[in-house]
């Protein structure tokens, strides 16, 4: 029965049927073979999925990206980074990279930042002189930072799916989003020096300032979300709300971009973004629940644990299992699946949960990047108008770097859980 | 001088989909941010606003996954699915249909099952019967099945006019 539930799932989302239908078509027939549970349950499981408050952060989270979106925050985001890195060799590279950094503290979804910031910096560096093979590779590449850098959607779904503080994660993910960011211009830097792309002038100390004081509104939204959080004065989901308010006070009545005729069509959009993830949350439900009668999480466990006691062995399993599954599979869906099933494991090996949750995510990031199911590289494939071959020529040095990065959190977990440690407390 | 095509007239049913998630988003919106006003400003906290702010979100979630159908565009693995000649694609776009199809009125049916045998359980604080909760599935799953078939209509148009079914969706993804 268990083999039915794996290969039924796989069969069902192989031959194109929405990762949601798949899960519930899956339990559904799996109870009808059983014939012990009415299918009632599966109504009444996925209800059941969507009664969860820490959950109700995520639409709010889109919202208060969606409102700083329309205040057209890129541009000024860009001129931030420009006037931070803009003078390294390759400049343009850790402009792109140093954007992405800036707007991952407001979106926290690799999707919308490829989406928002892309076509802008494919049209910047093919100005440059870069190709836009290379601008595209690097733009995919950075909005993977979205996801790990605070606030970050999937720490929101991890934390709701395997009872972990949101706090914790969103603080634990700040060094993990940095050095992503740091890793990438290395690579961005030897490429350049390779190729031996132009410098831009550094336009001074002053100008630097400027730019920054003027984004000053845009590059609070990050720290009201993680300040309300920490103080312990806002739950994750006040927190969210109070950044969407923030975020349209900015918009409105600051940089004056947004107009009330824009928040209808936001409120869709928000409504029908969070839908569509959460509704394989909510289809899930069923799906985790039998894998939990069915005992599927304990015998993983002791067949893991037949194979090494060793934490880092069981951690080197799962990475190249999910770096596997990352090919395949969204990554959201394989956090609703994996999730429920490692955590006896992770728990018995004594495993940091925080921890596992942030090189979790940075795992799936990368699977991001790798055909056939990288959505962001689809993404960036349609706005610089190259070919997937092309940008994957372009795109491995970055996937070398975030791998390498990947290694480096796993074996030394310090990195992820010194500051939530500092906080919080060992 | 070339004539002006006119607008293209949007699905009503689609508006009214689209109107119920703006509602239930803007009504979820204004209770958390009420209770941050009512707990932190007059350090009042209502307890029913948590409630029903989490209870908007079914009516998002259900409601929402209406408009994502209207656009076909679920989250989903087509890879393999585009790859395969049009006669195939078509086989496999009746499967994913009939499987959609079943599921959509199985939440629908039991769905209704449940608002009615779990009407007497009420919410603790909002006082009212949790099955205004269960009754999203009866009210949304007629949205999701008309615009299932409204697709499948569309896609049998582009194979008869020599197109790919598949090529008629859109699957997104929000990560």
């Amino acid at each position: 029965m268990t083999t039915f539930l794996v290969l039924g799932l796989l069969g069902f989302l192989v031959i194109g049927v929405p990762i949601g239908f798949s899960l519930l078509l899956t339990s559904a027939i799996y109870l009808l073979m059983k014939g012990d549970v009415s299918l009632v349950a599966v109504a009444q499981r996925t209800i059941a999925g969507t009664d969860q408050y820490l959950l109700l952060a995520i639409p709010f989270f889109f919202l208060a990206a969606e409102l700083m979106n329309s205040g057209g925050i890129m541009q000024q985001l860009v001129r931030v980074a420009m006037a931070t890195v803009g003078h390294f060799r390759g400049g343009l590279g850790h402009v792109s990279v140093a954007a992405n950094i800036l707007l991952s503290g407001i979106s926290g979804s690799a999707a919308a930042d490829a989406a928002g910031l892309g076509r802008l910096q494919v049209e910047m560096m093919k100005k440059g002189g870069y190709s836009a093979s290379f601008a595209a590779a690097l733009g995919a590449s950075a909005a993977t930072i979205g996801p790990v850098f605070p606030p970050s959607i999937p720490f929101v779904v991890y934390g709701g799916i395997a009872g972990v503080s949101v706090g914790a994660l969103f603080l634990a993910g700040i060094v993990p989003g940095l050095l992503m960011g740091v890793f990438l211009m290395v690579a961005v830097w030897v490429i350049a020096k390779k190729r031996n792309y132009p410098l831009q002038p550094w336009m001074g100390c002053r100008h630097l300032i400027r730019e920054t004081f003027s984004s000053l509104p845009i590059l609070m939204l990050p720290v009201i979300i993680l300040g309300g959080i920490l103080s312990g004065a806002f739950t994750a989901t006040e927190a969210a709300i109070v950044a969407a308010a923030y975020a349209f006070v900015v918009g409105k009545f600051l940089l004056r971009t947004l107009q009330w005729r824009d928040l209808y069509p936001i409120f869709v959009r928000v409504g029908t973004e969070s839908a569509n993830l959460m509704f394989i949350i909510a289809s899930s439900t069923i799906y985790t629940w039998i894998l939990a009668r069915e005992n599927v999480p304990q015998e993983l466990t002791e067949a893991m644990l037949s194979l090494s006691h060793e934490p880092w062995v069981v951690l080197l399993l799962i990475n190249v299992l999910l770096l596997i599954l990352g090919t395949v599979l969204e990554p959201v869906v394989i956090l609703v699946l994996v999730v429920p099933i490692f955590a006896p494991l992770i728990h018995q090996l004594g495993i940091d949960p925080v921890h596992f949750g942030v090189v979790i995510t940075l795992n799936l990031m990368i699977g991001l990047l790798t055909p056939p199911m990288g959505s962001v590289i689809f993404i960036m494939m349609a706005v610089a108008k190259v070919s997937m071959e092309d940008l994957m020529k372009e795109c491995w040095p970055f996937m070398l770097a975030l791998t390498l990065l990947l290694i480096l959190l796993t074996y030394v977990p310090s990195i992820v859980t010194f500051v939530p440690n500092l906080y919080y407390g060992n | 001088m070339a004539s002006e095509q006119p607008a293209k007239r949007k699905d009503p049913v689609r508006i009214v989909c689209e109107a119920a998630v703006a509602l239930s988003v803007m009504a979820a919106c204004a209770a958390i941010f009420a209770q941050v006003i009512y707990r932190y400003v007059l350090d009042d906290p209502v307890s029913w606003l948590d409630e029903f702010a989490v209870f908007m979100f079914a009516w998002i979630i259900m409601l929402g996954a209406g408009v994502v159908q209207a656009e076909d565009a679920h989250m989903q693995v087509e890879t393999l699915a585009r790859s395969v000649g049009r006669n195939s694609q078509l086989v496999l776009y009746i499967i994913r249909f009939l499987g959609m199809g079943s599921m959509i009125v199985l939440l629908g049916y039991y769905g209704w099952f449940l608002t009615t045998h779990m009407w007497f359980v009420e919410y603790p604080a909002m006082e009212i019967s949790r099955g205004w909760l269960f009754v999203v599935l009866p009210v949304s799953m007629p949205f999701l099945f008309y615009f299932l078939v409204r697709n499948a209509i569309r896609a049998m148009r582009v194979y008869r006019n020599g197109g790919k079914v598949f090529d008629s969706t859109h699957s997104e993804d929000v990560l």
